[in-house]
């Protein structure tokens, strides 16, 4: 077990950032329901792997949060200013448990005891106010609503028809996403969205039916109900059904994917540029001495030094999503604290500066993805890639493409 | 806030025209009528139209012609359109999809379903 417990802080780690992420954009009110979902789903692993080795103070701190999340998935509470505070503070503390599980330090002890006082006493103000409410004689039903391609751009908005299905019960919409191609195939008139909703409601599927009569000829509809009566609750499996796995393809059984510490990366690309170097002292010694067989060994090592540098350089490229949390978290902090409302181009401004490496400063090393799922993401990275030296990325570095030298330094302060 | 929403009937028929006057003006609708094709793109002009209602066979402008020019005024090109259709036509499917509408409409289910589908529709 004890030999495993690094895997589990990697993986705690990980989840953590996800939740951070998740917040993140739920903040940006993005797809809302599939946010909150999937930071519940994180909570809830984050809570049973901790369980599970034995780091009950993180189980019991992510219990907690984990309970007031379900009242936000299940409609009963929205996010509030405080419960965003409060989950991110709780997450800065989840990572600083990871290394002192038993509380040895003094601030780290305080800091635990005064955040499990605010969660607990959240938690349960929460709780008492939304007590749940009996719904007698509903049924839940779950519906699958894919409209024709064209049907949006043909001027049909689905926000009227779900706000109908909110008056008929609880209700919860999740958009199946899985369709949606990659930018450069994307074509802006066509819908790619299909969407789960499950509904609890008093009314028959014949109503429910008859609330999408109109577009009969205009897409795919299924309602299913369940057997008895029930209370409102998401089917994971539906809930699931646009959740993308990045590493494991599940249903081939092949591993598309390994996880790599950063500092190897990091070995490779030095080995790499090093022989670069004598590939290049290679050609030119070809060139000097210009007998067939040493120009032919040139020549293919030259090709395979290339493919191998451009290979490389894909591996160590970051997915773009472990680069913006952090920078989202800290635009979001510098918002709230100092109430502007224009970090973001702030944040972009110092992210078209940063390279790759000083990003894996920022946080944990991220698991190696070999997939860069957009044309922008390899611009951006490319950008990114470039040579920096601290010195750099100075008030006047970013005077010249943001605002004022006194936002450039907060920012600058910030980061390093 | 709520703003009333305005709707655009074209059908050359006086007494289907009375007939969903009452009934969207019941509803809270505000209405611009026309007897043909033609005269409804007249209401293209730049003001504000929700949704336009539209029968297929009317003289000087039938529907389709119509739908097609809405299409490709950039203003409006996403506007919704309600397409009157009959049972006559086989396959109602890719007519509606072929005629540019957003969905088509029997008018034998205007009297019992019209208001609510408007209300699905724009809201």
């Amino acid at each position: 077990m004890e030999s495993l417990k690094p895997k589990y802080r990697e993986q705690a780690l990980e989840l953590i950032a996800e939740i951070e992420k998740s917040l993140l954009r739920d903040e940006e009110d993005t797809n809302r329901s599939a946010v909150v979902e999937q930071m519940f789903r994180a909570m809830h692993t984050l809570k049973g792997n901790s369980a599970m080795f034995g780091f009950r103070k993180i189980e019991d701190l992510t219990h907690h949060l984990e309970s007031i999340y379900d009242l936000v998935r299940t409609y009963k509470l929205t996010i509030t200013d405080t419960i965003s505070n409060l989950t991110l503070a709780s997450l800065d503390h989840l990572s600083v448990l990871l290394d002192d599980e038993n509380l040895s330090n003094p601030k780290t002890k305080k800091d635990h005891d005064h955040l499990m006082h605010r969660i607990v006493a959240c938690a349960t103000a929460l709780k008492n106010e939304h007590v749940p409410a009996v719904l007698s004689g509903t049924k839940t039903f779950h519906i699958f609503f894919a409209p024709d391609e064209d049907l949006l751009a043909k001027g049909f908005d689905p926000i009227f028809l779900f706000s109908e299905l909110y008056t008929l019960g609880p209700c919860q919409i999740t958009a199946r996403l899985n369709k949606i191609p990659v930018l450069e195939d994307y074509e802006n008139n066509i819908c790619y969205t299909a969407w789960d909703i499950v509904l609890t409601t008093a009314s028959d599927a014949e109503t429910l039916k008859d609330i999408f009569s109109f577009l009969h000829d205009r897409c795919v509809l299924e309602i299913t109900a369940e057997t008895g009566t029930s209370t409102p609750r998401v089917d994971h499996t539906v809930a699931d059904a646009h959740i993308v796995e990045p590493v494991v393809d599940r249903s081939r059984g092949i591993i598309s994917g390994i996880r790599v510490p950063s500092e190897r990366l990091d070995r490779l690309m030095n080995m790499v540029s090093e022989l670069m170097t004598v590939q290049a002292k290679l050609s030119v010694l070809a060139e000097q001495n210009p007998t067939q067989e040493l120009q032919a060994v040139a020549e293919s090592f030259e090709k395979l030094s290339f493919h191998l540098r451009d290979n490389a350089f894909e591996m160590c490229l970051v997915p773009i999503e472990y680069i913006m949390v952090p920078f989202q978290r800290l635009v979001r902090d510098l918002s709230r604290e100092f109430r502007f409302s224009f970090w973001n181009n702030v944040i972009l401004a110092a992210l078209v500066s940063m390279p790759e490496t000083s990003m894996n400063k920022q946080s944990n090393p991220p698991p190696l993805q070999h997939d860069v799922r957009f044309p922008w993401q390899r611009l951006l990275m490319e950008s990114i890639s470039k040579p920096f030296r601290k010195q750099e990325f100075s008030h006047k570095h970013l005077w010249g493409r943001v605002f004022s030298p006194d936002l450039a330094h907060i920012v600058t302060s910030r980061l390093f | 806030m709520n703003t009333i929403k305005t709707i655009l009937i074209a059908d050359d028929s006086h007494v289907v025209l009375k007939l969903l006057i009452h009934k969207l003006n019941k509803a809270g609708y505000k209405i611009l009528t026309s007897a043909d094709g033609k005269e409804a793109l007249h209401y293209f002009d730049g003001r504000a139209v929700d949704l336009v209602i539209t029968d297929l066979n009317m003289p000087v402008m039938d529907g389709l012609t119509l739908i097609h020019s809405v299409r490709s005024i950039e203003r409006y090109q996403y506007v919704p359109i309600v397409l009157f259709t009959s049972d006559e036509i086989n396959d109602k499917r890719s007519f509606i999809r072929g005629s540019g509408a957003t969905i088509g409409l029997n008018k034998n289910e205007v009297q019992t379903k019209l208001t609510s589908i408007v209300k699905r529709m724009i809201g």
